[in-house]
């Protein structure tokens, strides 16, 4: 167990119906850091945060949020937790004004100063109804609302969905602000790996209702290599390789994405006996890209596809 | 948890505003009624509903109301949580520094002061309205107000059914609201039971577990597991309560509007009794179905027409059959008799309409004036004792009192009233009480019926009057015609009944005088008590006597279909309905109840529940029959099964471990592909 982790899961695992959404997940989030939780669409990201926010039960499992177990939070630790959920879904009869009022009569810690900050950020006119609000501006009142209560550990569920880019920049400049505060966490799903590249300290990628990486975001990065391969004529078939993400034939170059590449993957792709071989660097969009996308290899010949067609 | 009670005020305030709106119009639509009706007896041209003159008594603000209050508290219910049902906005709801409790509590609050406001409210109105004198021309007591209290406390549980509607996490809708079927047990309860408190109780009860189960599912985010234990007991009630309901309504629709038509049963009602023409003759009709399909004499040959020879008709017999009188004798507890007849719906009765003063006879024996103009009350007319002195006493209320019609009969402004031990000829118009007739003090009145003086001028003017003693025939002047001994008791024979003769044909007698066994008592004693008759000739004296043979009671014996329908019917039921439902089936029911209980522990075991939970479950199903098996499909949540890669039998994923082999479930199985890395703060 690590001692500074404010959410700590154990085999932590939901099932709809037949389905498990999420599947025996296992998960650390240090204190202080920025921490993004990757995946595709219905690869469980919402379902792991509703069940840490203590809003779905766990079909087995177990999880800590501040300590505390997900299936029994006391009004203490929901204090201290700040939770903006995807769709920014609020009162749609209240006022800028009275979202702010009816929530700070719950918070201890409010602050006043940080709400109006950040309305006034997202140009919110108190007086305005939330079912008026653009999407953007209802999720800039969620924020304020997440945020005014000084909340140690902020979890965020996709809170860029649907927004324009000046709102989300606006929404990740907020964030970054609140990273100041060194004791301050911040766990966020997220489908924008740009937004992702410039708050978060570690990430975790969920596939398929699995973890399958949980680790700082340059390891990741590093993990993900992506080999190109040219050849006289046509690639040769491509043998197991460990690690294997991608492989794109073409008419004569393969290129061959892999996690861990290493030197046995080298050793194995040089058996090939390639003109030439080069490693070519990745972003972290690509890398995420490749390590979400379909699996196996995939054949981009003309005359093959034509063929085919 | 203040801003959440306005939050929640503020947000269903315009459902509680609409509520106001159309309970208030059916409240009023009430009070017009009962001037409409008020005036319609004035003129005399119809019988009077005079239930329906005081509003809070009228026969169809009750069923109004309960229909009102019921989908009212279920609506304003059901959006209290539909209002949070998207999964975004219940986070927003939950994810506070508050207990769910108290979210509970503090939700239940606004709902409830709301749902006062919109029922509560209208009916405080109205019963201001109908106690201010000058409004309503009928008696008010605060007990009117105890039928429309429980409609209104019964809403309460449409209230939490409905909320327990929006909030339960169940595939099915249906199977969401079976709450509102135990919130109907409790609105039934208002309109079954005879005293307030007995419905309170029903009703408490009702709330409480709705109640309890909507905070359980607060606790729970609706669904079943996750509730506290008693949530969890709380909502199986709750789901118990609506399978029963669904069922016994399901299996009654069923028979009543498929099966019985389809298969043509129905068991006509076939009832004999005896008549008596005016020569003293008594015959035995035979009725089925209320139509008359044989008069035979006590022999049993059918009678013959004594002009033709013929049979004679039901019309030849009706033209010479005995007028006559019957009293229902009532000593003891009157209250009782009162109670049983009237329930809480009797409070007053109509005896006369003279001069624009309507007069009633009050439950408590009290003869109450009011003024149809003015609509209000003028005064009374009390009865006094021989000294002249005013008594406390009431006067008798008749079974004929209980009806909720009053027909203006005559243009007599008089009647008999009689007190325990005193008649009286009261006249309305002079607003007197006459006494004609007194009883020494250790006899006391038990009953008395205005009987036919003369067929020539088909006037009754006579009064029959029982008393603990005596059967005795009085004129209009108090003077007795006949006095008898009250034969066999009155226990027994409670009913006496006379038959008014006319002396020819060689008969001599001028009355017959029937005593009629009771029929409970008749039954339970196989039939075996028989009807005493007298003929009273000249001179007050016994002529004749005769015993004739029981006449068994009419039976509606229930057709097969109905019987069937009964064995759907939790055993535990049974007892609850008596002679209602058939017992020849009940071993049915019982061989149903085991079959589903046998199910509920087939269900129970494979998906591995403790002892201790199969056999609860399983004991519950016994008790409920069908309703407790369908209760354990909707209340539990089935978790998928999926086969253990180490035993290879199916377990249920919401386990830790392998229910059959105790073996852990294994990590997803790697790929390859993972990258895992310490998290070091840097």
């Amino acid at each position: 167990m690590h001692e500074e982790s404010v959410i700590q899961t154990r085999g932590l695992t939901r099932y709809f119906g037949a389905k498990a959404a999420v599947h025996e997940l296992n998960l650390d989030v240090p204190r202080g850091c920025v921490f993004a939780f990757l995946g595709r669409n219905g690869s469980g990201k919402t379902t792991t945060i509703r069940m840490l926010a203590g809003l779905l039960q766990p079909t087995r499992g177990s999880g800590s949020i501040l300590g505390c177990d997900i299936r029994a939070l006391t009004p203490e630790i929901r204090a201290r937790i700040g939770y903006l959920t995807e769709e920014h879904q609020l009162y749609s009869w209240m006022s800028v004004k009275e979202c702010g009022g009816f929530q700070s009569k719950f918070f201890a810690k409010w602050n006043d100063r940080i709400f109006h900050g950040i309305s006034g950020h997202f140009g919110l006119k108190p007086a305005a109804r939330v079912k008026d609000l653009s999407r953007g501006e209802r999720a800039g009142l969620c924020l304020a609302l997440t945020l005014a209560p000084e909340p140690e550990l902020l979890m965020l569920d996709d809170p860029g969905l649907g927004l324009d880019p000046v709102a989300r920049r606006a929404l990740v400049e907020s964030m970054i602000y609140l990273t100041r505060k060194s004791d301050r966490t911040i766990f966020f799903s997220s489908h924008n790996i740009s937004d992702v590249e410039r708050v978060a300290d570690y990430i975790a990628v969920l596939d398929q209702s699995v973890l399958r990486a949980c680790c700082p975001l340059g390891t990741f990065q590093e993990s993900v290599r992506q080999v190109r391969l040219r050849f006289a004529g046509a690639p040769p078939a491509l043998p197991k390789i460990p690690g294997l993400l991608q492989a794109v034939r073409t008419e004569n170059e393969l290129r061959v994405t892999c996690a861990h590449y290493n030197g046995e993957a080298e050793k194995i792709l040089r058996a090939l006996s390639p003109l030439e071989m080069e490693t070519v660097p990745l972003g972290l969009e690509d890398a995420f890209i490749s390590y979400l996308g379909e699996r196996g290899e995939k054949t981009f010949i003309l005359s093959e596809m034509e063929a085919q067609a | 948890m203040k801003a959440l009670i306005q939050k929640d005020l503020r947000e269903n305030l315009k459902v509680a505003l609409i509520g106001l709106l159309i309970f208030s119009l059916l409240l009023l639509q009430a009070y017009q009624d009962s001037i409409t009706l008020l005036n319609n007896l004035l003129l005399g041209t119809q019988p009077a509903l005079f239930n329906g003159l005081q509003p809070l008594l009228s026969n169809s603000v009750q069923p109004e109301a309960a229909f009102f209050c019921g989908i009212f508290g279920a609506v304003l219910g059901w959006l209290q949580s539909r209002n949070e049902a998207h999964r975004d906005l219940w986070a927003f709801l939950i994810h506070r520094p508050v207990t769910r409790t108290e979210i509970f509590r503090g939700k239940a609050i606004a709902g409830l002061c709301l749902y006062v406001f919109g029922a509560g409210l209208p009916m405080a109105v109205l019963v201001a309205v109908v106690r201010t004198p000058g409004h309503i021309a009928a008696p008010f007591e605060w007990a009117m107000v105890l039928p429309l209290a429980s409609i209104f406390l019964s809403g309460v549980a449409f209230y939490f059914a409905g909320w327990l509607t929006g909030l339960r996490q169940a595939r099915w809708y249906g199977i969401r609201g079976l709450g509102l079927g135990l919130a109907f047990i409790a609105c039934l309860s208002a309109f079954y039971f005879r005293e307030f408190w007995q419905s309170l109780i029903v009703i408490e009860i009702t709330v409480v577990i709705l109640a309890t189960a909507v905070w359980g599912a607060y606790q729970s985010g609706g669904c079943y597991r996750g509730h506290p234990a008693a949530g969890r007991l709380a909502l199986t009630a709750a789901m118990a309560g609506g399978c029963v309901v669904v069922l016994c309504a399901g299996a009654a629709l069923l028979m009543d509007v498929v099966v019985n038509p389809l298969s043509g049963h129905s068991s006509p009602v076939v009832y004999s009794y005896y008549e008596m023409n005016r020569d003293g003759v008594i015959y035995k009709v035979t009725t089925r179905d209320n139509e008359s399909v044989e008069a035979v004499d006590l022999n049993g040959h059918p009678l013959a027409d004594a002009t033709t020879g013929g049979k004679t008709i039901r019309a030849q017999l009706s033209e010479h059959q005995a007028y006559g009188a019957s009293v229902g004798t009532q000593l003891g507890d009157r209250n009782m008799a009162l109670n049983a007849v009237g329930r809480r719906g009797y409070f007053f009765a109509i005896q006369k309409v003279v001069d624009k003063t309507i007069w009633y006879l009050d439950r408590h024996g009290k003869l109450l004036g009011y003024d149809s103009r003015t609509r209000k009350f003028i005064g009374s007319m009390d009865p006094r004792g021989s000294d002249g002195a005013l008594t406390s006493e009431g006067f008798i209320i008749q079974p004929n009192d209980l009806y909720y019609y009053f027909q203006p009969d005559s243009e007599e402004t008089w009647r008999y009233m009689a007190t325990a031990r005193t008649v009286y000829r009261a006249d309305f118009k002079a607003r007197e009480l006459k006494p004609i007739f007194t009883l020494p003090n250790d006899d006391e009145i038990g009953g008395y019926a205005v009987a036919p003086s003369s067929y020539d001028r088909m006037r009754s003017e006579n009064l029959l009057i029982t008393t603990r003693k005596t059967v005795c025939l009085l004129d209009s002047e108090g003077r007795t015609l006949f006095a008898v001994p009250y034969q066999h008791g009155y226990v027994e024979y409670p009913t006496v009944e006379i038959s008014v003769l006319e002396a020819t044909n060689g008969s001599t007698a001028n009355f017959g005088v029937w005593f009629h066994p009771d029929a409970g008592m008749n039954e339970k004693s196989g039939w075996k008590m028989p009807v005493h008759v007298l003929w009273i000739g000249p001179g007050q004296t016994v002529a004749k006597t005769a015993d004739l043979p029981a006449l068994r009671q009419p039976e509606q014996l229930p057709s097969w279909p109905d019987k069937l329908a009964t064995t759907f019917l939790p055993p535990a039921a049974h007892p609850a309905f008596g002679n209602n439902i058939s017992n020849h089936w009940y071993p049915l029911s019982f061989a149903w109840a085991v079959i589903s209980a046998g199910i509920g522990w087939a269900l129970t075991r494979r998906y591995n529940y403790s002892i201790a939970a199969r056999v609860s479950w399983t004991l519950f199903i016994f008790v409920l029959g069908i309703a407790g098996l369908l209760t354990l499909l909707c209340v539990q949540e089935w978790p998928a099964r999926e086969a253990c890669p180490h035993c290879g039998k199916l377990r249920a994923v919401d386990r830790e471990s392998c229910e059959h082999c105790q073996s852990p479930f294994a990590p997803p199985e790697k790929n390859g592909t993972e990258i895992f890395a310490p998290l070091a703060r840097e």
